[in-house]
């Protein structure tokens, strides 16, 4: 007997499982202490607060005395302001396509994470069809170093971190099919795990005419699981040929 | 506060330069790009070069190799054992270039392939057809399922890894090998030898037709040798259905050891050699 869902793809599960909790979360909120709600509208607490100041002693008076439900309103439309994508990206190789395009968040102190989401094409060469490619990316930016002969410019001289792909075409596969005998080959065609590491030039734009704030160059160089396996061992293989060399643009819109 | 004016802060020009000193060889689109830098239909060329060499020759002498898949250093120095070798007219690869089928191990693989002095033939293997293995394969490669003539002899190279197809594709496909048999009576005095990747009764043979295989075919074939594969990573010597027809299977690189076999007009011979 198959149990309820198991011919669902994981990935559509995790999603049903995510709008699940987003669902629910309202519900909890509502039960939580109202503190958490009175921090994150404080934005909305500012705007109010110049009108009625003069007949309340504070800002925590005037937000106390909005109603409920519009704090709520306002916890609510801050956390999902938050899942806005930040920038866009731009990429040029890098084992997950020709071009990728993409978007993503940086978050956590001085914004040095990020998380990326993109969509990658691959002409098809000799193969029967092109390959679009779904990448998530994970990156960790440790230094960001102004230049001091240059105002607007910026060296961040390290980004690493690791991406997952997956490519969407049925002759690729995450678990092996049911005709192989058990662990008969032990790895996903269709997913790939790459680490990397790389470096970025960010230039400020912030001028009346500048659709962006800023934007980065960067490169990457990275490794993916199955050539990280291959080059172990082998020396006849030179670092050229088992690492990725990827450029890519990244826009500020948000962040 | 112009841009080149950046471009030569040190800092930055470190920065330029190293992409631009690597880029060359490290671009890659995808790892199934099946992007085979323009090499194409290399058993075909292999195998004119074999038939034109061993032309009017009497006794043929070819080595056997298999299984080099994620083997890259033991793979070349077997090169180089292969290449101090003055007898050998050619090599047969019984299949497995690749651990995962990606487009770049068979870049690897076929680069060391061609520092071979002889010519040689790939033959496909069930690693090769992983991904879309199979599409790079046909596309560098040729069919994989195909024939030639070396001197008195006719190699009979075949597809035998059912599991990685469907039923729709005939593996090992009769209609070729009925083809080859009727050529066969059309062409007296040649004797044949048979190679496969997955021998019968492995994990990956159709072996529903492991008998039918041996019994309508392989045994039809007016002058047969004997059969040769690989899979099984060892050296192997098997009367697999007790007939009298020998099954060999070649070691991988990693044995340092490979066969070399000796072919007369009537009577065969083979060794294994060190590296």
């Amino acid at each position: 007997m198959k149990s309820f869902g198991s011919d669902i793809p994981a990935c559509l599960r995790l999603a049903l499982f995510l709008c699940a909790c987003l669902l629910a979360f309202p519900l909890a909120a509502q039960e939580a202490d109202s503190a958490a709600c009175r921090v994150d509208s404080a934005a909305c607490g500012a705007v109010l607060a110049p009108a009625v100041e003069d007949s309340t002693a504070g800002g925590a008076g005037v937000r106390d005395s909005l109603p409920r439900y519009v704090r709520h309103a306002d916890f609510m439309r801050a956390l999902w302001d938050r899942l806005v994508p930040q920038y866009l990206k731009v990429q040029y190789a890098g084992s997950i396509g020709l071009v990728s395009i993409g978007t993503g968040w940086d978050y956590g102190r001085h914004d040095r994470w990020e998380t990326d989401l993109l969509v990658g094409f691959t002409p098809k060469y000799e193969d029967t069809r092109i390959k679009v490619t779904l990448t998530l990316r994970q990156q960790f930016t440790p230094w960001s170093l102004p230049l001091k002969r240059a105002p607007r410019w910026s060296v961040e001289p390290l980004t690493c971190g690791l991406f997952m792909s997956t490519t969407l075409d049925n002759r690729f596969w995450t678990q092996e099919p049911g005709r192989y005998p058990n662990s008969y080959y032990n790895f996903s065609t269709k997913v790939r795990f790459n680490l990397f590491l790389g470096q970025q030039v960010t230039v400020s734009l912030a001028n009346r005419k500048a659709l962006h704030r800023a934007v980065s160059f960067y490169y990457q160089l990275s490794i993916s699981e199955l050539n990280l396996v291959s080059a172990w061992g082998n020396s006849y293989l030179r670092p050229s040929d088992y690492l990725s060399l990827a450029f890519g643009l990244k826009f500020h819109l948000l962040d | 506060m112009t841009f080149v004016k950046y471009l030569r802060t040190p800092l930055l020009f470190l920065l330029w330069l190293l992409p631009l000193v690597a880029a060359c060889d490290l671009i890659e689109y995808h790892p199934y790009s099946v992007d085979t830098e323009g090499i194409s239909d290399v058993n075909a060329a292999q195998m004119r070069r074999i038939t034109a060499s061993c032309a009017g020759c009497d006794t043929l002498r070819f080595a056997l190799i298999s299984d080099t898949q994620r083997q890259y250093d033991e793979t070349e120095e077997l090169i180089d054992h292969l290449n101090r070798n003055d007898s050998l007219n050619f090599v047969i690869h019984t299949g497995d270039l690749t651990d995962f089928g990606l487009t770049k191990e068979f870049l690897w693989m076929h680069d060391l392939l061609s520092r071979l002095r002889v010519p040689y033939v790939v033959l496909l293997g069930n690693h090769d057809v992983l991904g879309n293995g199979l599409q790079v394969y046909r596309s560098m490669f040729g069919p994989e399922n195909f024939s030639f003539v070396a001197g008195r002899v006719r190699f009979v190279c075949l597809n035998t890894n059912a599991i990685e197809f469907d039923y729709s594709t005939p593996v090992p496909d009769f209609s070729f090998l009925s083809a080859r048999l009727e050529e066969d009576a059309a062409m007296p005095g040649l004797r044949t030898i048979v190679a496969m990747h997955s021998a019968p009764f492995t994990e990956q043979f159709n072996n529903n037709v492991a008998e039918a295989f041996e019994v309508g075919y392989v045994t039809r074939f007016s002058d047969l040798v004997c059969c040769l594969h690989g899979h099984g990573h060892g050296y192997e010597h098997r009367d697999l259905y007790g007939d009298g027809v020998m099954y060999y299977s070649s070691p991988n690189p990693k044995k340092r050891h490979y066969l070399v076999f000796t072919v007369t007009p009537d009577s065969y011979s083979y060794e294994v050699v060190w590296f």
